[in-house]
C-alpha cells in the first residue's frame, strides 16, 4: 500500500468537514469536490477517505444518511452535526493561525 | 451529537453487524462504480476502466478492515471472534491442546498447592480485625523459658496497662478423657498417606484417651471476637468446671452429637460440663486445633497441687492482646516495658523474675515473633522449586506453540495477505494462548483443590490425637483463585508472545514460497529451545536420582538388621494421667501388676523392661575409668546408658558375646554390675578383655527426667559384652551402650515377646491394662513399626516420595518438551528431508539425522545433571542406610530410564519425517 495521503497529516479531516459543511455529500462526491476546489492540487487518496469518514462519524462530527444520488442510485450522504460545526470552526481558526505563522517565518527569514 | 447517539451508533455496529457490513460494501461499490464510469468516459475499455478503478481505490478488504477499526467496537467483536476461532483451532488439534493444558495445569496446580499451604501457615491468626491482635514476649538474660509469664503477672499487666483494649493468657495441657457422656468410641484410624509411605504411629490401648487441651483466660474468645459455633463461650468467672470442645474434636469423637451441650465429660477423672463448641477449624493462637478448651482456672482441678493462678513462679502462660484503636505496637511495647520493670521489684532479689527484661510486642502469628530461618528457607526452596516446574511447563508449551506455529505459517501468511494486520494476528494468537492458559488454570485449580483435600484428610487422620487436629483451611479462597488466574495469564502471555512474534515476522511472499524465517533468527531460537531442553533434563535427572537413592535407602532400612528381634516384639509405653497422685511408688506398683498380667496372656512368651529400642529417650553419662585421676583436663568420654531387666537381652534376642547377662538376684540386690556393648568395649579397652573392669558412671550433669534414676558417680563392674545394635538411630550402630540392672523399685518401658504376630495381642493387652487401672493409657507398637517411625526413615521415605513425584512430573514435562522440539525441527526441515530423500537418502539416514540433532541437548542436560547429582547425593548420604552415595543402580538406572524416555519422545516425530513424500516436499517450491 502507498502512503495514505499526500496531504499534511491531519488535514484530511478538516477538508472533509469543510466539504460536507456546505451540503450533505457522499464519499465519491467529497473526493471529487476536494479535487475540483483545490484545482487538482490536492489528491485525496481514495482508500484513506472511507476510514476517515467512519472515524469522523464515530466521533460525532458528521452523521450519515442514505439517499438518492444524482444518478438515481442509493448512496450514503454525510452531513455536518452541530458538534462538528463547532469543531470545524475551531480547527479552521487553528489552521489559519498555523499557516499564517508558517508564512511569516518563510517570508521574514 | 449527544453521547446517547454515540452509544446507539456503537451498539448498532455491534449488534446489527450484518447491516452495517452490507452498508459498507454498498458504499464502496458505489464509489467503484462512479470511478469506473469516469474511466470509461476517458475512453478506456470496460475491463481497463474497472481494473484502473480498483487500483486507484486500493484493496477493498483492507479499507473495510480499517473502517471496522474506526468503529472502535472492533476490539470486543474481534475478541469474541478470536475466542470462537481459538476454540475451533484448539479442538482441531486435540493432542496439542491436551498436552499443553496438561503441562500447564501441572505447573499451576503445584504452584497453587504450595501457595495455599504457605498461606495457610503464615496467615495472621483467626480473629476479628487480626491486625490489632499482638503477642507479648518477655526476654531476660539467662532466662531459659523466654517469652512466658506467670498468671499473677498477667493479671498485673492486664489491670495496669492503658494501651490494650484487653489482654488474654494462653497455656496448654494434655488431658485424659475417660468414657463418659455417651461417647461411642474413637473413629478407626484411616490408612491414608502415611500408610502409603509405610509410616505408622502409635496405637492407643485401654479405655482412656489422651487429648490436647488449650488452657486460656476466660476472655479469650471475646477479645479475639470469635463467637462459638454452638452454645456459649466462657464467662468472666465460671463457678462450676466447664469445658468447650473444638468443632473438629466434637465432629470426630462425638460424631457431631447436638445433645452434647450441657452434658458432662470426665477429664483427668473430674467432671466438666460442656458449654459450647468453637467454630470449625478454629485454631486460635495454637498451631493446631486442640480437642478441648479449658479456662486456666481449671488447672487446680485437672492437676492436683498445681495452681498457676496464685503462683508467680509458675510461668505457665503466653500473653496476647488487642491494641486500642490508634495505639501502635511501639507505644504498647513502651508501656509494657515500664510495667515489667515495676513487676520485677516484687520478686526476691537474685531470682529469675527480678532480672531486667525487655518486652517485645509483635504481630500475632502461628510462627511467633519471626518465622525461623528454617521456615523461611523451606518456603523459599519450595517456592522456587515449584516456580521452576511452572517455568519448565511454560518453556514446554512455548516449544509446542513454536512447533505448531511453524505448521501454521501458511495460514498466517494467507491471513496477512487477506488484509489482517500484524497487530490483529498477534492479538489472535495471544487470545489462543490465553485460552489455553485459562483452561489449564481451571484444571490446575481443581486438581490442587483435590490434592490438598486428600493430603489434609490423610495427614489429619494419621496424626496421633494428642497432637491436636490439623486445621489448615485448604478451601480455595478468592486470593488463591486470583493468584492462579494471574499465573495462568502471565503464562499465557509469556508462552504466547514469542511464537506470535515469530510467526507474524515473515513477509508475505516468503511465507508462500519457503519455510523458515531469517537464518540467524532460526539459530537463536534453536539455541534457546536446546537450552530449555538441557535444563529440563538436568533438573529432572537430579530429582530422579535423589528419589532413586532415597527409595533404595529406605527400602534397605526396612530390611536392615538392627541387631535385635523386631517382628515379634511389642513395645509398650505406659502413661499415667498427670496430677492425680500417681507418684513413683504407685506407678511402679501398677506397672508391676500389669507386667504380671501380661505374662499370663496366651501367646506371650516373655515380658522384659528397659528402654524400647528406636523409641528415643537415650540418656548419656560420662564414663570415668580411673576415679583417682580426677583432675585430668581431658573431658571423660560419654556413652549411652539404660536400666534393663535381667531378661532384656534374651527377650530381644541380643546375643551376649562375652561374659553373661545379669541374674535375677543381681537385679533384686541392685548389684553394681553392667553389660556393655562391643563398641563401648572396643573404645574403652581396645585389644583387652573388658570382663571384670571397673568404671565409674556419672550422669549428674547430663539430661534426665525429673524422677528418673541415674548413675551418680557410681562404680560398676563389667560382667558381659553384648553384640552391637542400632537402637538410637537406625542409620548407625550405637556408639557405645552401658546396660545397668533395673532397680527393684523402678519400672521401665515394657517389651512383650510374642509367640507369633504381636499385632494380634494388642487387644488382649489393652484389656489387661484397663483391668489394672482404667485411667492409665498404654501405647503399643511393634519394634518393626518403630523402625518406620525413626526420623531417618520417615525423612528418607517422605523425601523419596516428594522427589519421585516432582521428578516424574518433571520427566513428563521434559518428554513433552522434547517431543515438541523434535516435531518442530521435523516440520521446519520437511523440504530438506524431501531433497535428501529425492537424492537417495534412506529412511534410516533421515531418522538418524533428526535424532542425532535432537539428542545433543539431551546429552548435555544428562551430563550436567549427573555432575549436580554427585554433589546432591553426598548431602543425602546420612539417609542412605549404608548405600553408596554413588550407587550405580540409582545413577545408571535413572539415567537409562531418562534416556529411553527422551529417545521415545524423539522417535515418534522423527518417524514422521521419514514418511515425507519427496515429491510432495519438493512441490513446496
Amino acid at each position: 500500500m502507498s502512503k495514505p495521503t499526500d496531504l499534511v497529516q491531519g488535514t484530511l479531516d478538516l477538508l472533509i468537514l469543510k466539504t460536507v459543511a456546505l451540503e450533505p455529500m457522499h464519499g465519491w462526491g467529497i473526493a471529487q469536490r476536494i479535487r475540483q476546489v483545490s484545482k487538482v492540487v490536492l489528491q485525496v487518496n481514495q482508500g484513506a477517505l472511507y476510514p476517515a469518514l467512519h472515524r469522523l462519524e464515530q466521533s460525532g462530527w458528521i452523521k450519515a444518511k442514505w439517499g438518492e444520488s444524482d444518478h438515481n442510485r442509493r448512496a450514503k450522504f454525510y452531513s455536518l452535526t452541530a458538534a462538528g460545526r463547532k469543531y470545524l470552526e475551531q480547527e479552521q481558526t487553528n489552521w489559519q493561525r498555523l499557516s499564517s505563522a508558517i508564512g511569516l517565518v518563510l517570508e521574514t527569514s | 451529537m449527544r453521547w446517547t447517539d454515540k452509544v446507539s451508533l456503537r451498539l448498532r455496529s455491534l449488534f446489527r453487524k450484518g447491516r452495517v457490513e452490507q452498508e459498507l460494501s454498498e458504499e464502496l461499490r458505489y464509489h467503484l462504480e462512479r470511478l469506473t464510469e469516469q474511466n470509461l468516459a476517458k475512453g478506456m475499455s470496460p475491463r481497463d476502466a474497472r481494473n484502473s478503478a480498483l487500483r486507484e481505490l486500493g484493496g477493498v478488504e483492507q479499507i473495510k478492515e480499517q473502517c471496522r477499526d474506526m468503529r472502535r467496537v472492533n476490539f470486543l467483536e474481534n475478541l469474541i471472534q478470536d475466542i470462537r476461532f481459538g476454540f475451533r483451532m484448539l479442538a482441531k488439534n486435540p493432542a496439542f491442546t491436551a498436552l499443553a493444558v496438561f503441562a500447564l495445569a501441572i505447573g499451576i496446580a503445584v504452584n497453587t498447592a504450595v501457595f495455599t499451604a504457605f498461606d495457610a501457615t503464615l496467615r495472621p491468626i483467626q480473629a476479628a480485625d487480626p491486625g490489632r491482635v499482638v503477642a507479648v514476649y518477655r526476654f531476660a538474660v539467662g532466662d531459659q523459658n523466654g517469652g512466658a509469664f506467670s498468671y499473677p503477672d498477667f493479671l498485673y499487666y492486664r489491670g495496669h496497662n492503658r494501651t490494650f483494649a484487653d489482654l488474654f493468657a494462653v497455656s496448654g495441657a494434655e488431658v485424659a478423657l475417660s468414657d463418659q457422656a455417651g461417647a461411642n468410641g474413637r473413629a478407626a484410624p484411616a490408612g491414608g498417606i502415611t500408610a502409603l509411605l509405610g509410616i505408622r504411629f502409635f496405637e492407643q490401648l485401654g479405655g482412656t484417651e489422651l487429648e490436647r487441651a488449650a488452657m486460656i483466660s476466660e476472655n479469650y474468645f471475646s477479645v479475639l471476637g470469635i463467637p462459638p459455633a454452638i452454645g456459649r463461650s466462657f464467662a468472666a468467672a465460671e463457678t462450676a468446671p466447664v469445658v468447650m470442645l473444638s468443632y473438629n474434636f466434637w465432629e470426630r469423637r462425638f460424631r457431631s452429637d447436638p445433645s452434647l451441650e450441657g452434658k458432662t465429660l470426665k477429664l483427668n477423672g473430674k467432671l466438666f460440663t460442656v458449654i459450647g463448641v468453637t467454630p470449625k477449624d478454629f485454631i486460635g493462637t495454637n498451631d493446631n486445633a486442640p480437642a478441648v478448651w479449658l479456662p486456666i482456672s481449671a488447672f487446680p482441678i485437672l492437676e492436683a497441687g498445681r495452681d498457676p493462678l496464685h503462683n508467680s513462679n509458675d510461668r505457665c502462660c503466653g500473653i496476647y492482646g488487642r491494641l486500642k484503636a490508634g495505639i501502635s505496637k511501639q507505644q504498647a511495647q513502651a508501656e509494657m516495658t515500664v510495667l515489667a520493670d515495676e513487676l520485677r521489684h516484687t520478686y526476691p532479689a537474685g531470682s529469675i523474675g527480678s532480672k531486667p527484661a525487655t518486652i517485645s510486642v509483635e504481630r500475632a502469628s502461628l510462627f511467633g515473633a519471626h518465622p525461623s530461618r528454617e521456615v523461611i528457607m523451606t518456603v523459599a526452596v519450595m517456592m522456587s522449586a515449584v516456580g521452576l516446574v511452572l517455568l519448565i511447563a511454560c518453556a514446554n508449551v512455548a516449544g509446542l506453540q513454536l512447533a505448531r506455529s511453524a505448521a501454521r505459517r501458511k495460514e498466517i501468511g494467507m491471513r496477512l495477505a487477506l488484509g489482517a494486520s500484524r497487530r490483529r494476528l498477534i492479538q489472535q494468537l495471544l487470545t489462543e494462548a490465553s485460552l489455553l492458559a485459562f483452561m489449564a488454570g481451571g484444571a490446575g485449580l481443581i486438581a490442587s483443590w483435590f490434592a490438598e483435600r486428600f493430603l489434609e484428610r490423610s495427614v489429619a487422620a494419621a496424626l496421633p490425637p494428642e497432637w491436636g487436629f490439623l486445621a489448615i483451611n485448604v478451601n480455595p479462597d478468592i486470593r488463591i483463585f486470583a493468584y492462579t488466574l494471574g499465573v495462568s495469564l502471565v503464562t499465557g502471555i509469556l508462552f504466547g508472545l514469542a511464537p506470535a512474534l515469530e510467526a507474524t515476522n515473515l513477509n508475505l511472499t516468503s511465507a508462500w514460497k519457503e519455510e523458515g524465517a531469517g537464518f540467524a533468527g532460526k539459530i537463536r531460537a534453536q539455541r534457546l529451545r536446546h537450552f530449555f531442553i538441557a535444563a529440563q533434563v538436568a533438573i529432572c535427572l537430579v530429582l530422579l536420582i535423589a528419589a532413586g537413592l532415597l527409595a533404595r535407602g529406605s527400602a534397605r532400612a526396612v530390611r536392615l538388621d538392627p541387631g535385635f528381634e523386631t517382628k515379634k516384639i511389642l513395645g509398650l509405653d505406659i502413661n499415667f494421667p498427670p496430677g492425680q497422685g500417681y507418684d513413683a511408688g504407685k506407678r511402679n506398683a501398677i506397672a508391676r501388676r500389669m507386667v504380671e498380667r501380661f505374662r499370663t496372656v496366651p501367646g506371650v512368651l516373655d515380658v522384659a523392661q528397659g528402654r524400647v529400642p528406636l523409641a528415643g529417650g537415650l540418656r548419656s553419662t560420662s564414663v570415668i575409668l580411673d576415679p583417682s585421676a580426677k583432675q585430668s583436663n581431658a573431658p571423660a568420654p560419654e556413652f549411652y546408658y539404660g536400666y534393663v531387666s535381667p531378661n532384656y537381652f534374651q527377650t530381644l534376642s541380643i546375643p551376649i558375646v562375652r561374659g553373661r547377662a545379669f541374674s535375677e538376684e543381681e537385679a533384686r540386690a541392685n548389684a553394681p554390675v553392667t553389660v556393655i556393648s562391643e563398641a563401648a568395649a572396643k573404645k574403652l579397652w581396645p585389644g583387652q578383655d573388658p570382663i571384670g573392669k571397673r568404671v565409674t558412671l556419672d550422669a549428674s550433669k547430663e539430661y534426665h527426667g525429673s524422677d528418673e534414676p541415674f548413675p551418680n558417680s557410681q562404680s560398676f563392674q563389667v560382667i558381659g559384652v553384648s553384640q552391637d545394635i542400632r537402637s538410637g538411630w537406625l542409620t548407625e550402630i550405637d556408639p557405645g551402650l552401658f546396660a545397668l540392672p533395673l532397680p527393684p523399685n523402678r519400672t521401665g518401658d515394657v517389651m512383650i515377646r510374642a509367640q507369633n504376630d504381636p499385632n494380634g495381642l494388642t487387644e488382649a493387652i489393652g484389656e489387661e491394662a484397663k483391668a489394672v487401672d482404667p485411667n492409665v493409657f498404654v501405647y503399643a507398637e511393634t519394634l518393626d513399626g518403630l523402625m518406620t517411625m525413626n526420623p531417618g526413615f520417615v525423612i528418607s521415605r517422605v523425601a523419596a516420595a516428594f522427589s519421585t513425584a516432582i521428578g516424574l512430573l518433571g520427566l513428563l514435562l521434559a518428554a513433552v518438551g522434547i517431543y515438541g522440539m523434535v516435531s518442530y525441527a521435523v516440520v521446519q526441515r520437511t523440504h530438506e528431508v524431501g531433497v535428501r530423500m529425492a537424492l537417495g537418502a534412506a529412511r534410516r539416514d533421515v531418522m538418524g539425522l533428526i535424532i542425532r540433532q535432537s539428542a545433543k541437548p539431551v546429552a548435555i542436560g544428562l551430563l550436567i545433571g549427573l555432575i549436580v547429582s554427585v554433589v546432591v547425593s553426598r548431602l543425602l548420604s546420612w539417609l542412605l542406610f549404608g548405600i553408596s552415595s554413588l550407587d550405580p543402580v540409582a545413577f545408571g538406572g535413572v539415567s537409562l530410564f531418562l534416556v529411553s524416555v527422551a529417545l521415545a519422545a524423539c522417535y515418534f516425530p522423527a518417524r514422521r519425517a521419514t514418511q515425507v513424500d519427496p515429491m510432495a516436499a519438493l512441490r513446496h517450491e
